[in-house]
C-alpha cells in the first residue's frame, strides 16, 4: 500500500467523525500551545533579565566589604569585615592599570520631598564616575562635575521617575530639594535605564558619596562598583582589586568581588531551568492530550470492527491494518501539533504586543521539542488501539463481535 | 483446484467443545459452481471461512492449486486471500464513507496500484456492471442491489479463480437478488470457481453442485446435471 493512499484513507476516517476529530485536536493543540507559550514567557523573561543586567555594561565587578565566596549570590549585605571600604580604597583601585573607573556607593533610605510632594526612597551616594561605570545617561542638566569625592557638595540627580514624581512637568534643573533632613540642588535628571543589582535607578536620588555619608551618618562605603577597561581584561582588573586592597587592608582578604558576568550566567541557568520547569509541566497536557487520542482511537476501532474484517478478507495484512490507524493517530496529533504551534506563536506575539517592554521569545528547541513529543506521542498512544485492530480476527471482526 | 482432507475446527463455548468442521473432506474443481446449505450451526459459514483462508483449522491439510496453505504465515494468507479468493457478504460490508469507485478501488489500494490505474480499472468495472453514473455515490445513496453488485464487483476487480458468497441475496429483494444472482452465475460460466454458502433452498438448488452440512460433517454430496435453472428467487 503507498503511503499517500494509506494517509487518504485515514484521512476519510478521520473527517467522517468530525466532532470525534475536532475533540482530539482540541486536545492536542491546546497542549503545544501551552509548551509555546509558557517556554516562549521562560525564554522572554530569562532574555529580560540578562538584558537588563547588560545594560549596565558587561565589564562591571562590584566590591563588597567581607570575606564571602560568592558567585552570583546575593550580595552579603551585612558584610563581616574587620575592615570597612572606604573613599580612599576606591581611589587606591582607580591606580590600578586594569581598572577603568572605581566608583565609590553609598547607600541608604530616606525621604526625598519638593514643596508639598514627599516620596520615601533609596538614595545613592557615589562619584562623578558612576555613569561612565554603570553607563548612565543624563536626561537633563548634568551629572557631578570631576570633584574630590571626599568633598559634601549639596547637589543631586535625580532618577526620571522620582523627577516625574515630584516635579511633574516642571523642570527640576536649578530646583532644591529635601533629602532627609538636607537641602540639595538639583543639577540633573537621569534617563531611564536597566536596574542595577536590585536598584531601580530611574527611582532614586544620586548625592555625592561624602553628602550620603554624612546624611546616613555611615564611615564606610556600602560597596565600590569598577570597571575594567576591557571584556578580556576583566579577570586582570579582579585580581589587581584583590591584590590592592589587600595591600590596603593588611594584607587581609577581606573583600568579596561579584563580576556582572558571572551574575548574569548565574541568572541565565536559573531562569534556562525554570524554562525547561514550565515546559515539562506544560508537556505533561501533551500526555493527557496522547491518552485521549488512544481512548478515540479505541472506540474507532470497537465502532469499525467490520471494516477491519473487510480489510483483512481484502487482503490486507496485519502491519497493513496497523498502518492504517496509526497513520490516523498521526495525522491527528501532526494536525494538532500544528494548529497549537500556530495558536501558540500567535499567542506569543499578542503578548509582545500588549506586553512590548517584555520580549517573549519562542525558542527555536521549544518548538522542535513541542512536535518531537506531538508525534512521539501520537505513534506511542495510537500504536495501542493500532495493535488492537491489527490483531482482530477476521471472522469475529466481519460480524461485528 | 482444492483440496480438503481431514479438515476439523473446534471452538471452545464455556465447558463445551463445538466441534464446527468434523473430518471434512471435499474436493472442488476449476469452474465448479457449488451451494452449500445446512441449518444455523451446521458449519457452512466455518467452511466458508476455512476456504477463504479467515480461519485455520485444528488439523487437516488445505491445498490450492496443489500448494498447502495450512502452513502458511499470516502475511501469506493474506496475500493469497486477495490474489486468489474473493469474498461476497450477505450485509455487503461497503465501508460507508467510501463512495461506489473507492470501495471497488480497496483491493486494488491494498496491493499497491497506482491511483491512475486504479481508476482506469474501476471506471471499466463500473461501466461494465451499470453502475457508472453511481461512481460517486455513497453505498447509502445506493440500492441494496447496487451495494451487492459494487461489493461483487470489488471482490472479482483482481480477478481471482475462487468466488465465496455468503448468503449474497439474503438482504435483498427478489428482483435485486434475481439481479445479483445472475452477475454470479455470469462469473461462474466466465470460469470462475463460485462457492455459495446459503439457507435459501431455491438459491442452492441453482447450483450443479450441492452440498448439505449437519453438524459439522458434509451428509450429502451431489451434483446435479440440469440445475434448477427457473427456480424463482
Amino acid at each position: 500500500m503507498r503511503a499517500p493512499d494509506a494517509f487518504h484513507f485515514s484521512w476519510t476516517a478521520l473527517t467522517a467523525y468530525p466532532a470525534r476529530t475536532t475533540l482530539i485536536l482540541l486536545a492536542m493543540s491546546i497542549g503545544v500551545a501551552s509548551v509555546i507559550i509558557l517556554t516562549s514567557l521562560g525564554e522572554g523573561a530569562r532574555q529580560y533579565v540578562k538584558g537588563q543586567f547588560q545594560m549596565l555594561g558587561s565589564n562591571l565587578l562590584i566590591v563588597l566589604p567581607g570575606r564571602t565566596e560568592t558567585s552570583g549570590g546575593l550580595p552579603p549585605l551585612l558584610g563581616t569585615s574587620p575592615r570597612d571600604l572606604t573613599i580612599d580604597d576606591a581611589l587606591a583601585l582607580k591606580r590600578s592599570r586594569s581598572v577603568q573607573y572605581a566608583v565609590p556607593v553609598v547607600v541608604g533610605a530616606a525621604p526625598v520631598s519638593y514643596g508639598s510632594r514627599e516620596r520615601e526612597i533609596m538614595i545613592y551616594g557615589s562619584g562623578h564616575e558612576l555613569t561612565n561605570a554603570l553607563e548612565l545617561s543624563i536626561l537633563k542638566g548634568q551629572f557631578f562635575p570631576a570633584d574630590d569625592p571626599r568633598n559634601a557638595v549639596s547637589i543631586c540627580v535625580l532618577g526620571e521617575t522620582l523627577s516625574q514624581e515630584l516635579f511633574q512637568h516642571k523642570n527640576p534643573i536649578g530646583e532644591w530639594v529635601r533629602v532627609g533632613e538636607r537641602r540639595f540642588r538639583v543639577i540633573g535628571v537621569l534617563r531611564k535605564k536597566g536596574q542595577s543589582v536590585g536598584m531601580d535607578m530611574s527611582d532614586t536620588a544620586i548625592i555625592p558619596v561624602a553628602s550620603a555619608q554624612s546624611l546616613f551618618n555611615i564611615p564606610s562605603l556600602f560597596r565600590i562598583i569598577a570597571t575594567s577597561r576591557s571584556k578580556e581584561e576583566l579577570g586582570r582588573a579582579e585580581q589587581d582589586i584583590i591584590k590592592v586592597i589587600r595591600q590596603r587592608h593588611d594584607g587581609d582578604d577581606d573583600i568579596t568581588v561579584l563580576r556582572q558576568d558571572a551574575l548574569i550566567g548565574t541568572f541565565d541557568e536559573i531562569l534556562k531551568t525554570l524554562t525547561w520547569a514550565v515546559a515539562g509541566i506544560a508537556a505533561i497536557s501533551l500526555i493527557v492530550a496522547g491518552i485521549l487520542i488512544m481512548n478515540v482511537m479505541l472506540v474507532s476501532v470497537s465502532q469499525r470492527k467490520a471494516e477491519v474484517g473487510l480489510l483483512k478478507a481484502l487482503g490486507a495484512p496485519t502491519h497493513q491494518v496497523m498502518t492504517l490507524f496509526l497513520s490516523e493517530a498521526l495525522m491527528l496529533s501532526l494536525a494538532g501539533g500544528l494548529i497549537g504551534l500556530i495558536l501558540g506563536l500567535v499567542s506569543a506575539k499578542m503578548i509582545n504586543i500588549w506586553i512590548p517592554d517584555f520580549p517573549v521569545q519562542t525558542p527555536l528547541w521549544a518548538i522542535a521539542a513541542a512536535l518531537f513529543i506531538t508525534i512521539v506521542t501520537g505513534l506511542l498512544f495510537g500504536s495501542i488501539p493500532a495493535r488492537q485492530a491489527a490483531k482482530l480476527n477476521p471472522v469475529l471482526a466481519l460480524s461485528g463481535k | 483446484m482444492i483440496k480438503l482432507r481431514d479438515i476439523c475446527r473446534s471452538f471452545e463455548v464455556g465447558d463445551e467443545t463445538v466441534h464446527a468442521l468434523d473430518h471434512i473432506n471435499l474436493d472442488i474443481a476449476q469452474g465448479e459452481y457449488l451451494s452449500i446449505m445446512g441449518a444455523s450451526g451446521s458449519g457452512k459459514s466455518t467452511l466458508l471461512n476455512m476456504l477463504g483462508l479467515l480461519d485455520i483449522p485444528n488439523s487437516g491439510s488445505y491445498q490450492f492449486e496443489d500448494k498447502e496453505l495450512t502452513t502458511l504465515s499470516e502475511e501469506k494468507r493474506a496475500s493469497f486471500r486477495r490474489d486468489k479468493i474473493g469474498f461476497i457478504f450477505q450485509s455487503f460490508h461497503l465501508i460507508p464513507r467510501l463512495t461506489a469507485a473507492g470501495n471497488l478501488e480497496l483491493p486494488l489500494m491494498l496491493m499497491g496500484m497506482s491511483p491512475s490505474e486504479r481508476h482506469k480499472l474501476t471506471s471499466e468495472v463500473l461501466e461494465d456492471l451499470g453502475l457508472a453514473d453511481r461512481a460517486k455515490h455513497l453505498p447509502k445513496q445506493l440500492s441494496g442491489g447496487q451495494q451487492q453488485r459494487v461489493a461483487i464487483a470489488r471482490a472479482m476487480i483482481l480477478k481471482p479463480p475462487l468466488l465465496l458468497a455468503d448468503e449474497p441475496t439474503g438482504n435483498l429483494d427478489t428482483h435485486s437478488g434475481t439481479e445479483v444472482i445472475k452477475v454470479l452465475e455470469e462469473l461462474n460460466a466466465s470460469g470462475i470457481t463460485l462457492l455459495v454458502v446459503t439457507h435459501d433452498l431455491d438459491l442452492g438448488k441453482r447450483a450443479k453442485r450441492r452440498i448439505k452440512m449437519l453438524d459439522g460433517r458434509i451428509i450429502k454430496d451431489q451434483v446435479q446435471e440440469k440445475p434448477a435453472e427457473k427456480v424463482i428467487l
